[in-house]
């Protein structure tokens, strides 16, 4: 924008590390989806809770990334809660495809051209 | 101010229906979902498409934008004098449209929404969060780098006008990121309105691809070429690594296949320790035989009883 001074900001990145985890109210805050619409991704099995079983919720760090893919697609394409887990499952299985197709080509013998 | 077509990006007529609006938006957002579409113009496009159809879903909206009356793209127009009276600006007298982005302008619309649509107006909102992805050279990966980003992100006059501005920040990257990982950014994304919380800013690391090293995970994978004599013989070659070059001890009879590891040469990993290096080696040919050559590997054909098919015909007996 013009006239306005640009900020240079030293930053010391934190390391989101997986074994911070977050109750389903922070998940909601940072995510923008709401505690019922997280219920829901948790009961189609799409988002699953760092203590399974247990009377309160907690998530991993790695879950945030996920539920605000979520929250995008759910108001960029207008998706209801079943469209939106099935969507984050097919996506699931597209990227850890990918990884494991990265992998496979890291490891080849010879470079795939 | 910007004219924008709003009708042209979504290929739409200016008197289509609202269901052609829907109807339009969503096969271009398929199409250019950043989150779905591999496209690298996707991003950019789904933005174009997705604040064309924010303003013209919504009744009053695509009514102030027709008022506009129709521009070339890309051309400068003001808006007519008394829009601003009709479309919720009533009483902020004539303001200045010089440095607006149409999009923005429409963000303020009274009655307008929110990206998302649940936050009203008054209300103490959280700005919205940033993904940034940051891509990184291996060489920068090993030994920690520093990366300037630029983005835009929204911030609020005194009027509670949105604007965007350019910011730049410098984000330390420690040693040993890989494809994948993500650094937070507390506070530093979007601006919060009115008193809500500044959000986050997520930075997502990309590796970009080497000439000599593959990876996964923190391992390294590397071609080791071999000419057939030091594969037969055994050499000591000197290995690049990231942390400069070694040597390796090729043993006598190494075919070709065989990884060799080169331990903690790999890049480091965050919780201590380091990933390893895998030289694989292949059997490189010369492309022209000299006669001298030629001659040599005559005497060897004559000399050796190898047989690398011998697995053949023992296969073809058990076959038959």
């Amino acid at each position: 924008m013009q006239g306005e001074p640009h900020d240079a900001l030293w930053q010391d990145p934190q390391w989101n590390d997986q074994w911070q985890l977050l109750t389903i109210a922070e998940l909601a805050a940072s995510c923008g989806l709401s505690e019922a619409e997280l219920h829901e991704l948790v009961s189609y099995g799409v988002l699953v809770p760092a203590n399974p079983g247990e009377p309160q919720s907690t998530f991993s760090v790695e879950c945030v990334f996920r539920v605000r893919k979520a929250s995008r697609l759910r108001d960029d394409l207008e998706l209801d809660t079943h469209a939106l887990a099935l969507a984050i499952r097919l996506l699931d299985r597209i990227e850890s495809l990918e990884a494991e197709l990265a992998a496979l080509r890291a490891r080849a013998t010879y470079r795939l051209l | 101010m910007k004219y924008k077509d709003y009708y042209a990006i979504l290929g739409l007529d200016r008197g289509a229906a609202l269901a052609d609006v829907k109807s339009a938006y969503r096969k271009l957002a398929h199409k250019y979902h950043p989150d779905v579409s591999k496209d690298p113009e996707g991003e950019a496009r789904f933005k174009e498409v997705s604040e064309a159809y924010q303003t013209l879903k919504d009744p009053e909206k695509r009514a102030a934008y027709d008022q506009l009356g129709s521009h070339q793209a890309g051309q400068d127009f003001r808006p007519p004098p008394d829009w601003g009276a009709h479309f919720g600006n009533g009483g902020a007298g004539a303001p200045s449209f010089d440095d607006i982005d149409l999009a923005d302008l429409f963000a303020g619309l009274s009655g307008g929404r929110q990206h998302g649509g649940r936050a009203r107006a008054d209300r103490p909102m959280a700005g919205r969060d940033y993904d940034v992805t940051a891509e990184i050279g291996l060489e920068d990966a090993y030994h920690g780098t520093q990366v300037d980003l630029h983005l835009g992100v929204p911030d609020y006059d005194h009027q509670g006008r949105i604007h965007h501005v350019e910011r730049t920040f410098k984000a330390r990257i420690p040693k040993g990121a890989t494809s994948g990982q993500r650094l937070r950014l507390r506070g530093q994304g979007g601006k919060g309105r009115n008193g809500g919380p500044d959000d986050d800013l997520y930075l997502n690391i990309v590796l970009r691809p080497h000439a000599l090293f593959r990876v996964d995970g923190h391992d390294l994978y590397l071609d080791l070429p071999l000419a057939p004599w030091e594969a037969a013989l055994g050499a000591t070659i000197e290995i690049p690594t990231l942390g400069g070059p070694v040597q390796l001890k090729v043993p006598p009879g190494t075919g070709a296949g065989k990884k060799m590891r080169l331990s903690k040469r790999g890049l480091p990993i965050p919780q201590g320790g380091e990933g390893d290096l895998y030289a694989v080696v292949h059997l490189a040919m010369p492309a022209d035989v000299t006669k001298p050559e030629q001659a040599l590997y005559k005497q060897l054909a004559e000399a050796s009883t190898f047989d690398p098919r011998a697995h053949f015909s023992q296969e073809a007996r058990h076959a038959g």
